[in-house]
């Protein structure tokens, strides 16, 4: 039986290295869509990787809610993605409402060379169009497994109930883009 | 935390049906991530008590006594305080290699265990408490300090 976040964090922090390494596979992926969401890539978005788990590892002992466990990783690889871009000055955001239109990372938009087809290239080609807001949004929608609502808010900062109304405005933006 | 989401529009779904396979397969979680996620891990296997970071001198207003975070300088201190004392650190850090020097207090000998995500090394403090381990990886570092109560520091990132 899978266990549940909570389960892993009490098992992870009394050493147990299989319950961690449960942890890491089920947000590896949302801490991903976090750094590709704010166009970190490279040697930028390693780094806050290794902070994030880094820092989790430590944080394990003093957790109060053991489910909050996947709020606590988004709201930190978040933070974390705001300090790589701040310490390289291509950006000062306040809010998340700022964040919009702002220079992106050094990661650069997805690589089109690796797909074949035209119909794909296209949809992709129109994700990056998006704005950033959306393409943050989409991205931790489709990270593998996907995050909760709750998850998502925390990466996001943004209240669980606009969530699914800016989903749905995000993915009508998306077909739009499309011809 | 959680919430129904609104029931999806078939197109909805069928877009991001397309929307998740493409981005798996032309922007992947890069070689490597996993590994370094589950290494870390390896701090939960060190047999001590966390000591608290009580001073770095690469500590900035931006962000306060972190314990772990990159840096362009070449030498750095540090102060742990854990049950029985401080563990001061000086790091000298290379460009991919870094010497350690450190001092406990009260002073006195014990085992002190230098570990990073991939391995290990003992390096013996003596009757002054002070030790040294060269030649060590640049990789996230932590400390294990044997004794009555044994101690062990956060992660420092070289």
């Amino acid at each position: 039986m899978e266990l549940g976040a909570a389960d892993l964090v009490v098992r992870a922090r009394e050493g147990d290295q299989g319950a961690w390494g449960d942890l890491v596979d089920r947000y590896l992926g949302m801490v991903h869509a976090i750094c590709r969401g704010y166009h970190l890539g490279g040697e930028d978005a390693a780094d806050v990787n290794q902070v994030v788990w880094l820092r989790l590892v430590e944080h394990l002992g003093r957790i109060r809610s053991p489910d909050a466990i996947g709020g606590w990783i988004a709201a930190t690889a978040r933070n974390e993605c705001v300090r790589v871009l701040r310490s390289s000055g291509r950006t000062v955001p306040v809010e998340e409402a700022d964040l919009d239109g702002l220079e992106g990372g050094a990661g650069g938009p997805v690589d089109l060379g690796l797909l074949v087809y035209e119909r794909d290239r296209v949809l992709m080609s129109a994700f990056g169009c998006l704005d950033d807001r959306c393409q943050r949004l989409l991205r931790l929608l489709m990270a593998d497994p996907r995050p909760s609502y709750g998850e998502i808010g925390a990466a996001l900062d943004m209240p669980v109930g606009s969530i699914g109304p800016t989903r749905a405005r995000c993915l009508e933006q998306l077909r739009r883009l499309m011809p | 935390m959680s919430a129904v989401p609104l029931p999806p529009l078939p197109d909805d779904e069928v877009v991001e049906a397309e929307l998740r396979r493409l981005l798996a397969l032309a922007d992947p979680v890069p070689a490597g991530w996993r590994e370094m996620a589950v290494a870390c891990g390896a701090w939960l296997a060190l047999d001590g008590e966390p000591a608290a970071l009580a001073y770095d001198s690469v500590a900035n207003r931006e962000r306060p006594l972190d314990g772990t975070r990159l840096a362009a300088v070449t030498m750095r201190e540090l102060r742990f305080t854990g049950a029985l004392g401080d563990i001061d650190l000086e790091l000298d850090v290379g460009t991919d290699r870094v010497r350690l020097r450190g001092r406990l207090t009260p002073p006195g000998p014990a085992e002190v265990t230098v570990a990073w995500p991939t391995g290990r090394r003992e390096a013996a403090a003596d009757h002054r408490g002070t030790f040294h381990a060269e030649d060590l990886p640049r990789q996230p570092l932590c400390l294990l300090v044997a004794g009555e109560e044994p101690t062990k520091t956060g992660w420092i990132v070289p």
